[in-house]
C-alpha cells in the first residue's frame, strides 16, 4: 500500500509542475479566405461520353462553391504539368500537387455502363496539407438521378470539411408573377430545374413546404376566399385544406408534424390559430386587439414567433406554444415582420424596414445579438433558414426585379438563385432530400 | 492544478524528511500568457545588421496570397546560423526581435484591413515598438536570459502559425467565443514531431483549420541553441478576436 | 232726375239677378223644391267624382313619373353593372360605378369622416336593391410585406362591412375579403399610387 501512494505521489510531483510549465501561445488574428480546393478534371471511364463527365463536373464545382467554403481551383486554372491529370491520384504523389495552390483536393471518376442507363461516380478527397486520404465513396444510379448524387458528393465533402453534411440536396419553393397571377414555383438549391407547380391562373401565395417533403402548402384564392391548399411537387392532388371563414395564410408545422400554427380571420381580424394535422380543431392563441401574422415555430417545438402590431406597429414577439408567455423580441424599427426561426434553435431571422427600404436581420433568442445581414441594396424581405441553419434564402429586388436570393447565415455570398428576370417572392426552403 | 500541486509539495517534504530519497525535481516557471508584443530588450551593445527587407507584400491582399511559399524570415535564421559564434548566435536574436517588431506593426495594419474594420490612418512604415507591455510573467527568475530567448522563441512561433491560420468568410461573427487548443511538441529543426487537441471548440471546420494552420506553418522556427533543448512543447490558443 | 233712380233700379235688378246666380249654398231657397233638390246633390256627386278622379288621375301620374325614373335608375344601374370573370377565382361578378370605393391611411383601417358620406350613398343603393348581394375586397398599397398586409386588408374590409351593418343592411348580404398588396388599382410607386390601393372596393355577388 504504502509503495503504491509513494508511486501516485511520485508521478503527479513530476505531471503537475510538467504541465504547469507549458507555455501558451496565443492566436487570434485569422485570414478570412475560402479554403481553396483543386478539381483535376474527372475521368470519364471506359466508353463513358466525356461531356456527361465534364457535366458532374461542372455540377460539382457549383455546388462547392456555392457553399461559401471554398474557392475552387478548377483544371483549367492548374499549371500545365497539372492540367491534363485526370482521375484519382495516389497518395503517394499528392506532393506533385502542391504547385495548384490547394488545401484540399477531390478528384473523381465517371462510369457510364454499357445499357446507357446506369452510372456510377466514384471520388476521393484528399488532404494537401497533411498530405493524406481523407475519404473516399462511390455511388450508383439510374442516370435521371445525376445531380442527387453528385448533390450527394458535395453534402460529403462538406461534411469531411466542415463536420456537418451540406444543404445541396434541398429545393426552395416561391411564388411568380405572372400578369395578375401568381403562380408556384419550385428549384433546387443550385437554381437548376425548376418547375411550375400550380398553374390555375389564380392568385397563389406564401408556399411552405410540408413536413415529409412532398408536399407544398399555399393559399389560393380559386374559391373566392383566401384558402390553404396542399399539392404534390407534381401539381397533382390539389387538396383544399384550410377554409375557415376569412383569411386562411401562412401555415407553420410544428416539428412533430402534428399541429398546425397560421394566420385565420374568421373572428373578424386576423389572429394566430392552432390547427391539428388534418386541419381541424381550431384553437385561437393570440389574444387583444392587435393584428396577428406569421407564425414559425422554435425547433424544439415549444415556442412559436409571429408579427403582432398590437404596440402600434408590427413587431416581432415570441409565445409558448399554448399562447402564453408572450414577449416582445424586436424593439429597433417601426416595422418589422417575416420572422424565421433557425434550425439550430439560438436565432431568428425577420425583415425590417430601415429608411423606407426592407432588410433582413438575425436576432438572438434572448432578444440580443442583433446582426444586420444586407445593406443599401433594394427591398430585401421574407427571410428563410436552410434546414441546417447556414444559409438564408431571401426576396430582393436590388437588381430591379424581385428575385429569390441567398445568403450564408452571417451575410456573406449574396447570390440570386436563379437567371430569371424577376417577380419571385415568398421563399420557402424544403428539408434535405435523403 | 497549482493548489493541488502545493498540497503534494508540502506532503512529499513531509514525507521525505522521513524517508530520504533521491529527488529529480526540475525547477521550471510558471505559464504565463504571451500575447502579440515586442518585448523591450536592455542587452549589451551589439551591431545591428542592416535587414533585408521582410516587408509581406501579400498581407492586405489575403485572398490572392499563395500558401506554399515560405516566409523569408526562415532564410534569415538559417544565413545567419551557419556562421559560428554564440555571439552571433544572439545577434539573429537580435534580428528576430527587429522582425518582431517590424511584423507586429505591420501584421496590425494587415490584419485590420483583411478584417474589414476600418482603421485610422497609420504610417505604413516600421515604427519604433508599440510601448504596450504585454506579457504577465510571474515567474521571480523573469529578467533571465533564458526565459527572455524562450518569450522570443515562442513569438516567431506564434507569428508563423498565425500567419498561415485561414478561415472561410462564413464563419465571420459566427466565430465569437471559439476556443481550440493544440498542443505541439517541435523538435530542434523545428519540424513538429506531435501534436494533438488539448480542447476542441465544437465546431469542426474551426478545429480543422488550426491544425491546418499548425501543419501549413511547418517548418516552424528552429529551438535556439541557448535554450539548450531537443524539443519544445508549446500550447497553441486559437481565439479570434471579436469580429463583428 | 228719372235717368237716375232708373240706373238705381237697373243696378238694383242686378243685384238681385247676381244674387240669383250665386252658389247654392249661400243662397237660402225660400221655397225648397224636391226636384231643384235633387238635382243640386246630384251635381255635387258629379263634381266630387271628378275631383276626386281628377286627382287620381294627379297620382297616378306622379307614381307613374316616379316609377318610370326609378326603372330609368334601375336600367341605369343595371346598365352600368359590369360583368367579370376573374381568372383563377371562382364565381362571375359585377362592378357598379354607384358602388364607390373609400380609402384609408396609412397603416390604418378605421374609416375616414369623409368617407362616410360614400358608405351612405352605398347603403342608400344598397336599400333600395335589396336583393344585391355584395362582397367587400380590402386593400393595401405594396408597402410592407405580404403577410401583414393580408391581415390589414382583413380588418379594412371588416370594418366597412360593420359600417354598412350599422346602417340597417343585413350582414348576410355582406362578405369580406382581403387582397392585401396583391391587386393594387395603381401600379405607380408614388404616394398618389399608393393612396389609391389602400381601399376598400364593393362587388356584387349576385343582383
Amino acid at each position: 500500500m504504502k509503495r503504491y501512494l509513494l508511486l501516485f505521489f511520485f508521478l503527479f510531483f513530476i505531471i503537475t509542475p510538467l504541465a504547469e510549465a507549458r507555455v501558451y501561445l496565443d492566436i487570434n488574428a485569422p485570414t478570412f479566405v475560402q479554403i481553396p480546393i483543386v478539381l483535376p478534371k474527372w475521368k470519364p471511364v471506359d466508353k463513358t461520353p466525356p461531356a456527361l463527365s465534364a457535366k458532374v463536373y461542372e455540377i460539382l464545382a457549383n455546388d462547392l462553391t456555392l457553399s461559401g467554403f471554398f474557392r475552387v481551383i478548377d483544371y483549367s486554372h492548374l499549371p500545365p504539368q497539372l492540367r491534363g491529370k485526370e482521375g484519382i491520384p495516389s497518395t503517394l504523389f499528392l506532393q506533385e500537387w502542391m504547385p495548384a495552390g490547394g488545401e484540399i483536393l477531390l478528384a473523381g471518376e465517371t462510369f457510364l455502363e454499357l445499357d446507357g442507363l446506369h452510372l456510377r461516380l466514384k471520388f476521393h478527397l484528399f488532404d494537401l496539407v497533411e498530405q493524406k486520404h481523407l475519404v473516399g465513396k462511390q455511388y450508383e444510379g439510374h442516370l435521371q438521378t445525376l445531380r442527387i448524387m453528385v448533390h450527394r458528393m458535395a453534402d460529403e465533402v462538406l461534411l469531411q470539411i466542415t463536420g456537418e453534411k451540406g444543404v445541396h440536396n434541398t429545393k426552395i419553393a416561391f411564388a411568380v408573377l405572372q400578369g395578375e397571377s401568381k403562380e408556384i414555383f419550385v428549384a433546387d438549391f443550385d437554381g437548376a430545374d425548376l418547375k411550375q407547380i400550380t398553374q390555375n391562373r389564380s392568385l397563389n401565395l406564401s408556399p411552405t413546404w410540408t413536413p415529409d417533403n412532398k408536399k407544398i402548402a399555399f393559399t389560393s384564392y380559386l374559391k373566392r376566399n383566401p384558402d390553404v391548399y396542399l399539392i404534390d411537387l407534381y401539381g397533382k392532388n390539389l387538396q383544399r385544406f384550410a377554409y375557415y371563414s376569412g383569411l386562411n395564410v401562412s401555415p407553420s408545422w410544428s416539428p412533430d408534424g402534428k399541429q398546425i400554427a397560421l394566420m385565420l380571420g374568421m373572428e373578424g381580424k386576423s389572429d394566430i390559430f392552432l390547427i391539428d394535422a388534418e386541419g381541424g380543431n381550431p384553437k385561437k392563441l393570440t389574444k387583444g386587439h392587435g393584428n396577428e401574422a406569421s407564425p414559425t415555430w422554435s425547433p424544439d417545438g415549444q415556442r412559436i414567433a409571429f408579427v403582432s402590431d398590437r404596440s402600434g406597429s408590427p413587431q416581432v414577439y415570441v409565445m409558448a406554444k399554448d399562447g402564453s408567455d408572450v414577449r416582445r423580441l424586436t424593439y429597433e424599427g417601426n416595422y418589422n415582420t417575416n420572422p424565421s426561426w433557425s434550425p439550430k434553435g439560438d436565432r431568428i431571422a425577420f425583415c425590417g424596414r430601415v429608411g423606407g427600404r426592407f432588410e433582413i436581420f438575425t436576432i438572438g433568442i434572448d432578444g440580443t445579438g442583433f446582426q444586420r445581414l444586407t445593406s443599401n441594396s433594394g427591398n430585401n424581405e421574407s427571410p428563410c433558414w436552410s434546414p441546417d441553419g447556414r444559409y438564408i434564402a431571401f426576396s430582393s429586388n436590388r437588381t430591379g426585379g424581385s428575385k429569390i436570393s441567398i445568403m450564408n447565415a452571417n451575410g456573406f455570398n449574396q447570390r440570386p438563385l436563379t437567371q430569371s428576370k424577376g417577380g419571385e417572392s415568398s421563399p420557402s426552403w424544403s428539408k434535405r432530400f435523403e | 492544478m497549482g493548489g493541488v500541486s502545493l498540497l503534494l509539495h508540502i506532503a512529499l517534504v513531509a514525507f521525505f524528511s522521513l524517508n530520504p530519497w533521491p529527488t529529480i525535481i526540475k525547477a521550471r516557471p510558471t505559464a504565463y500568457t504571451v500575447t502579440l508584443m515586442p518585448i523591450p530588450i536592455q542587452e549589451p551593445e551589439i551591431q545591428k545588421p542592416s535587414l533585408p527587407p521582410v516587408v509581406k507584400e501579400e498581407k492586405p491582399k489575403p485572398i490572392e496570397k499563395p500558401k506554399i511559399e515560405k516566409p523569408k524570415k526562415d532564410d534569415i535564421v538559417e544565413k545567419v546560423k551557419k556562421t559560428h559564434k554564440e555571439k552571433v548566435e544572439l545577434e539573429h536574436l537580435q534580428e528576430a526581435i527587429e522582425e518582431i517588431r517590424k511584423k507586429v506593426a505591420l501584421d496590425k495594419i494587415g490584419k485590420n484591413v483583411a478584417r474589414r474594420e476600418k482603421t485610422e490612418e497609420r504610417a505604413p512604415v516600421v515604427s519604433p515598438p508599440v510601448p504596450m507591455i504585454s506579457s504577465t510573467k510571474t515567474s521571480p527568475i523573469s529578467e533571465s536570459k533564458e526565459s527572455k530567448l524562450e518569450d522570443l522563441y515562442g513569438d516567431l512561433v506564434k507569428l508563423k502559425i498565425n500567419e498561415a491560420w485561414t478561415i472561410p468568410e462564413n464563419l465571420l461573427k459566427e466565430m465569437v467565443d471559439l476556443e481550440t487548443i493544440i498542443v505541439i511538441i517541435i523538435d530542434k529543426d523545428g519540424r513538429v514531431q506531435k501534436s494533438w487537441f488539448e480542447k476542441k471548440s465544437g465546431n469542426a471546420l474551426y478545429d480543422q483549420s488550426a491544425m491546418r494552420a499548425i501543419k501549413k506553418a511547418e517548418p516552424l522556427p528552429p529551438i535556439p541553441k541557448e535554450l539548450k533543448q531537443n524539443s519544445f512543447e508549446f500550447g497553441i490558443r486559437f481565439t479570434p478576436d471579436s469580429i463583428r | 232726375m228719372i235717368r237716375k233712380s232708373f240706373g238705381i233700379l237697373i243696378l238694383i235688378l242686378c243685384f238681385g239677378l247676381i244674387l240669383t246666380g250665386c252658389p247654392k249654398k249661400t243662397v237660402v231657397k225660400e221655397e225648397p223644391s224636391v226636384k231643384k233638390e235633387e238635382a243640386a246633390r246630384l251635381e255635387a256627386e258629379r263634381a266630387a267624382k271628378e275631383a276626386r278622379e281628377r286627382e287620381l288621375a294627379k297620382i297616378r301620374e306622379e307614381e307613374a313619373k316616379k316609377k318610370e325614373e326609378e326603372a330609368k335608375k334601375a336600367r341605369e344601374f343595371e346598365k352600368g353593372l359590369v360583368a367579370k370573370k376573374q381568372p383563377g377565382i371562382e364565381g362571375e361578378i359585377f362592378e357598379s360605378k354607384l358602388l364607390k370605393d373609400i380609402h384609408f391611411d396609412f397603416d390604418k383601417y378605421d374609416i375616414r369622416p369623409g368617407d362616410t358620406e360614400i358608405l351612405k350613398e352605398n347603403g342608400t343603393l344598397l336599400k333600395k336593391y335589396p336583393k344585391v348581394k355584395i362582397q367587400i375586397e380590402g386593400h393595401c398599397d405594396e408597402r410592407g410585406t405580404v403577410e401583414y398586409n393580408l391581415a390589414l386588408g382583413e380588418r379594412r374590409a371588416n370594418s366597412t362591412k360593420k359600417y354598412l351593418t350599422s346602417l340597417g343592411i343585413s350582414p348576410d348580404r355582406i362578405s369580406t375579403i382581403s387582397y392585401g398588396k396583391e391587386r393594387p388599382a395603381d401600379p405607380g410607386h408614388n404616394e398618389e399610387a399608393w393612396a389609391k390601393n389602400r381601399r376598400a372596393h364593393t362587388i356584387i355577388l349576385s343582383k
